[in-house]
């Protein structure tokens, strides 16, 4: 897995590659954490070239939205294909979180 | 007709996750099961895997062996524990409809072995946990 950052006006957004599995979820976790420590606290999440995601993904997912959450923050996910698609309706997830087509779309939801 | 397939012994410890993907990938792929397919094998496969890593050795370090063969058009993936008893198929379903902060982080993985899996049976043979995953790959 690899995650890149890029800042915008309205979000900073994280863009996360690979696979998001037991091994490696924990480093996005991390990594949020970090964010959220330096005082980041809008994002938008970008699985545009995301592979695959497991449970341990998806429970990555869950706790670090509550910390953003907890901080006042916003999260917003975009670009869900293929396979990261399936496990989202599959689970329920796609209509728990909000799910945005494109980057661009996503940052336009957010206040500027 | 059952093809004498292949097995791999590795510890039960999270790590070693990316040499049971390549395991089930070579095997999959082998074997003739499409790309769509092998994904959700390797998604039931970790799942399975992770439940042995937290739950099957309370008291320390243990192994599992996992085994795959071809049965008529099915692809089996059986996997093969000493730790406590754990029968997945009496574990309960999650609530799908909760949304975010209602949800707890357990089952999901459960759910997805069933998803995934078109036949599942687990047996508990002489202190050994049997847990056998089928996927139709006709």
């Amino acid at each position: 897995m690899t995650i890149e950052t890029i800042k915008q006006t309205s979000a900073l957004v994280v863009a996360v590659s690979g696979r998001m599995d037991a091994v490696t979820a924990p480093e996005y976790e991390k990594k949020i954490n970090e964010l959220l420590d330096s005082g980041e606290v809008s994002y938008v999440v970008d699985f545009g070239q995301l592979e695959y995601i497991s449970s341990a993904g998806l429970r990555a997912l869950l706790s670090t939205t509550r910390r953003i959450k907890d901080k006042q923050g916003c999260i917003l996910l975009a670009n869900i294909v293929g396979n990261v698609k399936e496990v989202f309706e599959m689970s329920g997830f796609g209509s728990i979180f909000p799910v945005h087509a494109t980057v661009d779309e996503a940052l336009k939801m957010l206040p500027g | 007709m059952k093809d004498p397939g292949s097995e791999i012994r590795i510890s039960a410890d999270i790590d070693k996750l990316p040499l049971l993907c390549g395991f089930v990938e070579e095997h999959s792929e082998a074997s003739g099961c499409g790309k769509a397919r092998t994904n959700g094998m390797l998604l039931a496969a970790e799942e399975a895997f992770v439940n042995i890593c937290r739950y099957s050795y309370p008291k320390g370090h243990g192994e599992v062996t996992v085994s795959c063969g071809r049965e008529d058009n099915f692809f089996i993936l059986e996997f093969i524990d000493e730790g406590v008893p754990f029968d997945i198929l009496s574990a309960p379903e999650p609530d799908l409809e909760l949304d975010l902060d209602q949800r707890s982080p357990g089952g999901l993985g459960i759910f997805f072995i069933r998803q995934m899996t078109d036949r599942l049976s687990y047996r508990r043979v002489v202190g050994r946990n049997f847990l056998t995953m089928a996927f139709n790959c006709r």
